[in-house]
């Protein structure tokens, strides 16, 4: 790390100039420069991601040695076909749900001026939660609508309702319940640029022209806005799908989620070849890759429009 | 001046009665979503900090504490925390620093690298770490701090974004010609003028680091190490008061973290106010300042 | 564009945001036709008044007229306006045909007649090719022309330009703000242009209303403002001018030796003691003399014209001059400056924070 800091400063008085009138010997020692800065970061993550990364989808294509697509195939057997299936539905039903109630939070974000303080308070408050998960957020939901819950107790003392017995959290509907709690934030955290880029001279404009607010929410708002809601609801189905500690803090085994199965196959409580447990994660790779990467190409369109 | 000739609160063309329509569900939803957000912090510290009959009491977290495991596991944690934001600043302060300054061409190339951890879930990470040393470096993942390298790739996107937001931010190119013309060797400019420039936002990313180790709980419980977050499972078996009390402390203390973070960022954001003008007329890179509200606007936690 | 040319008048507007009185009773007519130029510091109400206009923001009282009708509670899109903002207002999903086009699409125009009209236009701005284009494909100036087709397609009864070249590079500014002129002379559309840019106001406009704090100062046309302001305010904020100390004589005024006659609304008001009068630089006149009073302590080429400035009396003064008599003069000449005109405006001395006062009240 030293070295490198030391090349770094050593080649700093230079570059200005260097900049500016490149000759090919410069330039060409520049990019070698590059590569060699770069070198302990690429090297870093080539043996802590990519290596790993790789090794697994690789493993997941071999079966005693040789290439073979048996794995893979096995991700349809019905028992892992329905974990793809419910975590599939998870993460479509917290990013819908999370989406259309964290747009709602987003827009008074994004329109409310009056006291200012409490939408700062909002705002930071939704900021942390959209971060919060995992164990401690399991466990705090427990301790709220759990079976011995404070939620839970007092709804049963007001009106003898057993909310715990509705919403079991060790199950599909707990979880989900409880990834809201993400979700719905970190959906008006991501909403909240694309509303501020929305521009007053547009409906202004719009409304100038002679359109209604209705025909300026369906010509213009809504298409300049769709791609980056659809990508925001693409980021919250990844986040979704690959949440791993809340669901096995909350559930454990009970609910059969593709990130659980994973994590059994991982600490060895199922026994099972190495090279079905890597065509798991293979797929659930494939499937955030898909999702990520839509929201890339969404992105980039958006990024024209909203600048 | 300005504000007057384009008045922030003007609703244009709502009609008469719709500001006032609006600003009640606006407070509204503010309300319903405050609700729901503490609902469970209250809870927790209810069900954690209270046993029926005996009112306000520290007792179920007392019993956490006398676990012979909760220190270890405790200053494990920490210790991790501290290592890997320590050595995640050490990689790339100097790798960023070096590449803006003699290598520009190679920043799209690790920029986009940096973001791959994003759509790699960490429990894949975990099955892939497994295969991957388990035949390479058969002890590697003995040690604790074998985590360590990790917890760098997991926080990856978000350390970086902000490091090298705060290195745009400064456009050291101009800096470093400034200084030398001034007389300065390029070792104190670095010491004097960029390091102390950076200082926010390596704090910023230093405590987002912190912030998402310190809940971490896939890799540590699934390469089987002992961290406080794999405690609180442990505890909340069958002490579920101890494991809400753990809980709620936890909650807080990211709370406080990423708090702590927004203000930071807010000084900073006062402090530099026209190098930040300069950079966004100057380059069209979407500016990230390192609030938590901007920094998650790419983020899955870390924790889930 | 054969619409006819209506009459807009505003009666006693006033406008507060949260306590503060932005428009003060104002009363403002545009003849129908022509072009009215608002020009004033941010800040003087100039906007709001636009945007009262526009019905984008209602007046606490007043009323509000186009061609005779009342609008004042008339909603935007019913008003018959068009409006080009300062800056990015085109939508910017659509191309610039059909930015165009938007007004006529609402209007339920059919296709092709909303096609070719807005081709049309857009090729009166010159951008005939770049019709396809998305906004973020455009420059400024072309993304600016856009607007002004947008505005124009509707065929409005009145045209709204806010601060329409303020974003714009100096050169692009000066090219487009007399094509706004050419085209909306040509459309004969009454149209209010608000800015803070004296030389636009005073190059494009048939009237100009100087505004300061709310009130409109003066009111006409592009030469009375410029060469008869009311107020000192007025004389500063359009053009460059000098103080020049003056002693007064009953109605006159003695400036550089010679006697001119106060122009003042209200001279009686003005002090005894303690003068200034306001002298426009090109209104001064350089004499080489051996013996003069003032001594040249640089010339600064402007292009056509020559800025002399020179130090007189422990003061500094500006005479433009044409560049081709300007090379008759040296630095560190003797010179003689006298005023070429028999009239000018006095105010008392250096008094910014007066000036203000007096406005305000």
């Amino acid at each position: 790390m030293t070295l490198q800091a030391e090349r770094a400063t050593g080649a700093a008085g230079a570059a200005p100039s260097g900049h500016e009138r490149p000759t090919a010997t410069r330039r060409r020692f520049g990019r070698v420069a590059g590569w060699l800065g770069a070198m302990p970061y690429l090297l870093f993550l080539a043996v802590f991601l990519i290596a790993p990364i790789a090794t697994n989808v690789w493993t997941s294509f071999q079966v005693d040695g040789s290439f073979s697509l048996a794995s893979m195939a096995r991700l349809f057997e019905p028992q892992y076909r329905d974990a793809f299936m419910q975590t599939i539905r998870l993460s479509l039903l917290t990013a819908g749900a999370g989406g259309v109630l964290g747009l709602i939070l987003a827009w008074a974000l994004a329109t409310s001026e009056r006291p200012k303080w409490l939408r700062n308070l909002v705002l930071s408050f939704s900021a942390v939660a959209s971060q919060l998960g995992g164990v401690a957020l399991a466990f705090a939901f427990v301790a709220a609508i759990g079976v011995q819950g404070l939620v839970t107790r007092m709804i049963l003392s007001l009106t003898g309702w057993s909310l715990s017995d509705s919403i079991q959290l060790a199950s599909f509907w707990g979880i989900a319940l409880v990834y809201l709690y993400f979700q719905v934030p970190l959906m008006a955290i991501l909403m909240l640029p694309a509303f501020g880029a929305l521009k007053k001279q547009w409906s202004e404009a719009a409304y100038s022209l002679g359109a209604s607010r209705f025909r300026y929410l369906r010509d213009i708002a809504f298409p300049i806005m769709w791609p980056p809601i659809i990508g925001a609801l693409l980021l919250l189905f990844a986040n979704s799908f690959s949440a791993y500690a809340t669901a096995y803090a909350l559930a454990g085994g009970r609910v059969n989620l593709v990130p659980i199965l994973i994590g059994f196959f991982i600490s060895g409580n199922v026994m099972t070849d190495d090279s079905f447990a890597a065509a798991l994660v293979t797929g659930m790779i494939v499937i955030v890759v898909a999702a990520m990467g839509l929201r890339t190409l969404l992105e980039r369109r958006s990024n024209k429009w909203l600048r | 001046m300005a504000a007057l000739d384009t008045p922030a609160g003007a609703k244009p063309l709502s009609g008469r009665r719709r500001p006032r329509v609006t600003g009640a569900a606006q407070a509204t939803i503010f309300a319903v979503a405050l609700i729901l957000f503490f609902t469970p912090l209250v809870a927790s510290a209810a069900f954690g900090f209270t046993l029926p009959g005996k009112g306000f009491t520290l007792d179920s977290l007392d019993v956490a504490v006398q676990n012979t495991s909760f220190l270890p596991q405790l200053s494990s944690t920490l210790q991790l925390a501290a290592l890997s934001t320590l050595a995640s600043l050490l990689l790339l302060v100097p790798t960023l620093l070096f590449l803006h300054l003699r290598a520009p061409r190679m920043l799209p190339l690790t920029e986009w690298l940096s973001v791959v951890p994003y759509v790699v879930p960490a429990i894949a990470l975990v099955s892939g770490a497994n295969l991957f040393f388990r035949n390479m470096a058969p002890g590697f993942l003995v040690s604790t701090y074998s985590l360590v390298p990790f917890y760098m790739v997991l926080t990856l996107p978000l350390v970086y974004r902000t490091l090298d937001a705060g290195i745009r931010a400064l456009d050291i190119r101009t800096l470093f010609a400034a200084s030398a013309s001034l007389g300065a060797t390029p070792l104190q400019t670095l010491a004097r003028i960029i390091l102390p420039n950076l200082r926010a936002s390596m704090l910023g990313a230093s405590l987002l680091s912190c912030a998402l180790v310190l809940g971490e709980y896939a890799l540590a419980s699934l390469l089987l190490h002992s961290t406080f977050p794999v405690f609180m499972v442990q505890v909340g078996m069958n002490q579920p008061r101890a494991a809400a009390a753990l809980s709620f402390l936890s909650i807080v203390v990211t709370w406080l973290l990423l708090a702590a973070l927004s203000g930071a960022s807010a000084k900073r954001t006062r402090k530099s106010g026209p190098a930040r003008s300069t950079r966004q007329t100057s380059k069209d890179l979407p500016t990230q300042e390192s609030t938590p509200a901007e920094q998650s606007s790419a983020t899955k936690g870390i924790s889930r | 564009m054969t619409r006819e040319a209506a009459e807009v008048s505003l009666t006693g507007i006033s406008k507060s945001f949260g306590g503060r009185v932005v428009l003060d009773r104002l009363d403002l007519t545009l003849d129908g036709g022509e072009l009215l130029a608002l020009l004033g510091p941010s800040g003087c109400g100039k906007t709001t008044i636009l945007r009262v206009l526009a019905g984008l923001e209602s007046p606490d009282a007043g009323t509000v007229r186009i061609a005779g009708r009342d609008v004042t509670h008339t909603s935007v899109r019913n008003r018959g306006i068009g409006i080009v903002f300062q800056a990015y207002s085109l939508f910017p999903h659509m191309t610039a045909l059909e930015n165009v086009a938007y007004g006529l699409r609402i209007r339920g125009t059919s296709a092709g007649k909303r096609t070719a009209r807005a081709t049309e236009l857009l090729e009166t701005v010159g951008l005939g090719e770049h019709r396809d284009k998305y906004p973020s494909q455009l420059s400024g100036g072309q993304q600016q022309r856009v607007a002004l087709s947008r505005a124009l397609a509707i065929e409005p009864r009145v045209l709204l330009l806010d601060e329409p070249l303020s974003a714009l590079d100096a050169q692009v500014r000066v090219h487009l703000r007399d094509e706004i002129r050419r085209i909306q002379t040509q459309a004969g559309t009454t149209t209010l242009l608000v800015t803070h840019d004296q030389e636009e106001a005073l190059t494009v406009a048939d009237r100009v209303g100087v505004m300061l704090n709310g009130r409109i100062e003066q009111l006409g046309t592009p030469e009375d403002v410029y060469q008869r302001p009311r107020t000192a305010f007025i004389s500063e904020f359009v053009g460059a001018v000098n103080r020049i100390p003056a002693d007064r004589f009953g109605a006159q005024v003695l400036v550089l030796g010679r006697r001119m006659a106060i122009s003042n609304a209200a001279p009686e008001a003005l002090p005894a003691t303690e003068l200034e009068a306001l002298v426009r630089p090109e209104d001064l006149e350089l004499k080489g003399a051996g013996d003069g009073p003032g001594v040249i302590r640089s010339l600064v080429l402007r292009g056509a014209v020559t800025s002399a400035n020179v130090s007189l009396g422990g003061s500094m003064l500006r005479v433009d001059l044409p560049s081709h008599e300007a090379a008759n003069f040296t630095i560190a000449q003797r010179v003689d400056v006298s005023p070429r005109h028999n009239t000018a405006l006095v105010d008392g001395v250096r008094n910014g924070a007066e000036a203000k006062e007096e406005v305000a009240a």
